[in-house]
């Protein structure tokens, strides 16, 4: 991946591996010192990169009271990107998109392809629970 | 402080470029991303796609703000060319704004099955009526002459719950 591929939100390597470790935790975070160990820096260069992603808004650093000293949490401000579940919905390629909607001039009631695709979702996911349950059973 | 919320890298971005405006989309984006200010002509001949398809799909993504050009003018082919550009700093505003369509479309559907008995033919391409409507069509569909039948809406309301609740999530 090339340099400009890199992202966008525009992240160093490792101020980006941080911000993902932190994505992974959620609303807990992790305690400043935890981070360095996953990512196997100093400290030094962890509380830069903490810093970077906080003035980015990023990131929440919160003082926390933890083994004996006082240390941050870092905690994430984002949110990772999930558009699976809106995933082969029909209105973000629809050319109705921008005038479908209460203040519109179309309805969704109307709509064939909104109502396939919520079909298809309970289809899809009556399909994932058998094979689950299949899994179980096996 | 910039506000953020969603942290999108290169595969979300490309994602968001997929929903919007299928495959095609995604590969246009994916070769804008790693070569930007690239012309019409470039594009095509490098995605070997018609450029008349490939000025089309640029306007549609410029249209939601994906994407943008800068108009310059080319002294070697002595005209203006179009140079493009992704509008990275759009895609945050882009994908909340289709999270509440949705959530929006949604909840009047929602509203819409709460509040009628709806009547359907059975066949997946053909809409639903509401007793008025199929009253109207002497209870059968227009589309396929099939008879309209008592819609059971449980199932459909279920994962219209289910999809406005976890949109609200990520929203949140």
């Amino acid at each position: 991946m090339s340099p400009q591929m890199h992202d966008y939100v525009k992240l160093g390597k490792l101020e980006e591996k941080a911000l993902k470790l932190l994505l992974q935790h959620g609303e807990k975070g992790l305690l400043q010192s935890e981070l360095w160990h996953l990512l196997g820096i100093t400290s030094r260069d962890g509380s830069r990169v903490a810093i970077k992603l906080e003035k980015r808004g990023l990131v929440k650093r919160v003082k926390e009271f933890a083994n004996d000293r006082w240390t941050m949490r870092l905690i994430s401000q984002v949110k990772p990107l999930d558009l699976s579940i809106i995933r082969d919905s029909p209105c973000p390629p629809c050319p109705y998109n921008d005038s479908c909607g209460p203040s519109g001039n179309y309805s969704p009631t109307g709509c064939v392809l909104i109502e396939s695709w919520l079909l298809a979702l309970s289809g899809s996911k009556d399909k994932k629970e058998e094979a689950t349950a299949q899994t179980m059973r096996a | 402080m910039e506000d953020y919320m969603f942290y999108i890298d290169a595969e979300g971005l490309l994602s968001v470029f997929r929903l919007m405006g299928g495959a095609e989309a995604e590969e246009l984006a994916k070769l804008l991303l790693t070569r930007p200010g690239m012309r019409e002509d470039e594009l095509a001949s490098a995605l070997q796609m018609d450029v008349k398809r490939v000025r089309k799909l640029l306007h549609q993504l410029n249209e939601l703000s994906l994407v943008a050009y800068d108009m310059v003018v080319d002294k070697e082919l002595n005209k203006r060319v179009f140079r493009w550009r992704l509008q990275q700093e759009q895609v945050q505003g882009v994908v909340k704004t289709q999270l509440k369509r949705i959530a929006e479309r949604l909840r009047m559907l929602k509203k819409h099955y709460e509040t009628n008995q709806l009547y359907w033919c059975g066949n997946q391409g053909c809409r639903k009526y509401i007793f008025d409507e199929a009253l109207d069509k002497f209870f059968k569909c227009p589309s396929c002459g099939g008879r309209l039948m008592v819609f059971d809406s449980t199932e459909l309301l279920r994962i219209v719950d289910e999809k406005l609740a976890e949109i609200n999530k990520l929203l949140e």
